[in-house]
């Protein structure tokens, strides 16, 4: 729990009203929530089980725990992410937005500056350009057809060094010499890794290659829609500091930092729209026309 | 011969009952128009199985020719949207054609091999060569397979062929068409009488296309975005039954001209243009609808402008494909798309692909790229021929765009 003041930026701290609004980002691996009420926000986290409804009431009960809040004072909730589209609350008002909306959305409350994202989930990449004016989405490209440069890669990679995902990014940052990786298909990265560890490059240096290589992906996928700062990198993957580096390094700028963990990143520009949609009527909400997809 | 259906193939076809039965529960247009696409091969097989003469046909510009010898064409791509999963795994395995080759393409071939082993009245295929090496391929294959298969030349007009060269062009063509006159009827002479009948039937159907397109401005979402899709993959083939054919057309128009105009849905519709193929995988449409997405421009049949019925026939045929937005080079296709863009008002342009065609990929990118310096921004999508609900990934892709739209 944390006070809006210490994270949203200062610029757009008078745009939240009073609503009581949560943003569920059910992500290909973990769901994420966000709840916004007086002031504060809380959030939560939970790995996406096989039915993304009882993830999502999982997160809402942590949510409402944490916060004391009761469920029917919640105004609005937004759904995002992979699993989005399944979710019914009963009788509170809700409707989903994708996530690369809410991606754009919750950085730009981040920090206000921003007009690049990089996410990369569990199961592809995207970047993102945003409009520094109102939060959307001005171009957005993604990477959807197969592992490469995706969290989905990361981890096969770990797997094959016997190291944990988080253990894969703090493993790199000690490379002295990171090593040549050419694949980015889970299926060819395999015989690649065994070649490097049979010819002795250390796990250090192999797990460099490999974030390199996958943030070389990302690189052309930002090329593609143009960088232009300030730069937040969001999702499932932003918490792997070897990533972070490749990433600055190839891109040749600095990620900026925020006072939130960027996994929630999607849950927060949820709630937001969430906050948006609470202070209008349904009939006026046709914002994304995005309602009541059940 | 009943149609041999996977189970994904008949969720395809209950998706298209849906939109009639539910969907569509007001338009008895519409619900005509997907009678006609549910029962347009089995009905063509029954007809072939009377003695009718019925062919397998993927070349649009021959389809008025074919019906003025009295046969039945059955468009390839209509075959492919009714197949699953085991038409593709035959390709792949049985032809051992590559993964990556066009799934369209594998769609067909697989079908045409269930087809034949279950009796099929259709035999003979006329398609296209040069054009695409996919379906040069399965015209080897369909013939080994004991198909009469018969190609004729794509003919393709490149920028600036003017003058002289365009004439030398027309005469190639009307030899070609004259040629295709012959494997279908035996005979190289063409029934102009029947033709002239044909092209005038076809100037009727596209006026009244052009005002229902015109009429959808003011309900844009009457008919909804599969059924726009039909509508106009209907004007190349007409299902085969070109009265019924007709008959969708003339009473959509009257449904549409008593409709009261509908301000709000104007207000709320996010105006869109579908390029390149049509979407096989039906819940892109869906995805589009339910996001507020009107397809208020379609370019793939083209409608905009009549044959010239003063001229001798076979001739018409040839100058209204060579002049016609489908002649060749993408910046035929690519005028057609800035005048819709100014005539609906579009806010975005939906460039669809399918896996695995060349052509189609380098064509999306010229058009991304000149549409976005014009300020238009397009989403690129490459989609499957074979049926199945299409990935989260697609259907996240089109509610972003149109978000990023709204
Ligand atoms: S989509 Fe492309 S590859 Fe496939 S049949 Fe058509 S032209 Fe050939």
């Amino acid at each position: 729990m944390s006070d809006w003041k210490e994270i949203i930026d200062p610029e757009l701290l008078s745009t939240f009203t009073g609503d009581v609004t949560v943003g569920l980002d059910l992500g290909s691996r973990t769901g994420k929530g966000v709840l916004l009420a007086g002031g504060k926000l809380y959030t939560a986290i939970t790995p996406t089980g096989v039915y993304m409804q009882e993830t999502a009431d999982k997160l809402l009960d942590r949510l409402l725990k944490q916060s004391k809040v009761a469920r029917e004072d919640i105004a609005y909730i937004v759904g995002t992410g992979y699993g989005r589209v399944a979710l019914s609350f009963g009788e509170i008002r809700h409707k989903i937005v994708t996530e690369i909306s809410c991606h754009a959305m919750g950085s730009h409350y981040l920090n206000a500056k921003v007009r690049s994202i990089v996410d990369i989930g569990g199961q592809d990449s995207k970047a993102i350009r945003v409009d520094p004016t109102t939060g959307k989405v001005i171009e957005f490209i993604m990477n959807d057809k197969c592992a490469a440069g995706t969290g989905r890669f990361l981890e096969k990679v770990a797997h094959l060094l016997d190291l944990t995902l988080e253990q894969l990014g703090a493993e790199a940052l000690s490379a002295d010499a990171p090593a040549d990786v050419s694949s980015q298909c889970v299926v060819f990265a395999e015989s690649e890794v065994i070649s490097l560890k049979a010819k002795g490059v250390s796990a250090a240096n192999i797990a460099a290659g490999i974030h390199l290589a996958t943030a070389r992906r990302v690189r052309n996928l930002v090329n593609r829609i143009g960088l232009e700062p300030d730069l937040v990198f969001s999702g499932g993957v932003s918490n792997n500091p070897g990533m972070t580096k490749a990433l600055e390094e190839l891109l040749g700028h600095p990620i900026s930092k925020v006072k939130l963990d960027t996994i929630y990143a999607g849950a927060l520009g949820a709630a937001i729209f969430a906050q948006k949609a609470a202070s209008r009527s349904d009939s006026d909400l046709n914002d994304f026309a995005l309602l009541n997809t059940k | 011969m009943s149609t041999i259906l996977t189970s994904e193939a008949q969720e395809q076809l209950n998706h298209i009952r849906h939109s009639r039965d539910v969907v569509h529960a007001y338009s008895p247009a519409i619900q005509k128009l997907f009678n006609l696409v549910i029962d347009y091969v089995d009905d063509a097989e029954k007809a072939g199985q009377g003695g009718k003469k019925v062919i397998w046909a993927g070349v649009p510009w021959a389809m008025p020719l074919i019906y003025s010898t009295g046969a039945i064409p059955v468009a390839f791509s209509e075959l492919g949207r009714i197949s699953g999963q085991e038409a593709i795994t035959i390709s792949e395995d049985h032809y051992q054609m590559p993964a990556e080759t066009c799934s369209m393409v594998k769609a067909t071939a697989g079908e045409w091999y269930l087809r034949k082993q279950a009796g099929s009245s259709i035999t003979r295929i006329f398609g296209s060569s040069s054009a695409c090496e996919p379906y040069n391929l399965a015209w080897e294959v369909m013939k080994k397979e004991g198909f009469d298969v018969y190609t004729s030349d794509v003919v393709y007009r490149a920028p600036g062929v003017e003058g002289g060269r365009y004439e030398e062009l027309v005469q190639y063509f009307v030899d070609e068409i004259r040629e295709f006159n012959e494997w279908l009827t035996g005979t190289r002479e063409i029934d102009k009488d029947s033709l002239h009948l044909e092209i005038t039937r076809k100037n009727y159907l596209m006026r009244r296309i052009r005002e229902i397109m015109d009429l959808r401005l003011n309900h844009p979402f009457y008919v909804k975005s599969l059924g726009i899709m039909y509508l106009l993959n209907g004007l190349t083939h007409y299902f085969g039954k070109p009265e019924e054919y007709t008959e969708v057309l003339d009473s959509l128009v009257e449904e549409l001209s008593l409709l009261e105009a509908n301000e709000a849905d104007r207000r709320r519709a996010i105006p869109l243009i579908w390029t390149g193929g049509s979407g096989q995988e039906f819940g892109i449409y869906d995805a589009i609808d339910n996001a507020g997405g009107a397809l208020l421009g379609f370019v793939s049949s083209p409608y905009a402008k009549d044959y010239n019925e003063d001229i001798d026939p076979v001739e018409s045929l040839a100058r209204f494909q060579l002049e016609s937005q489908m002649a060749g080079a993408s910046i035929y296709r690519r005028h057609v798309i800035e005048q819709q863009i100014d005539k609906i008002g579009a806010r975005g342009l939906i460039l669809y692909g399918y896996l695995g065609c060349s052509f189609g990929s380098v064509t999306r990118e010229m058009y991304r790229e000149y549409f976005h310096n014009k300020g238009i921004p397009s989403i690129n999508l490459e989609g499957t021929f074979q049926v199945g609900p299409p990935s989260g990934q697609i259907l996240t892709r089109i509610r972003a765009f149109i978000e990023m739209l709204s």
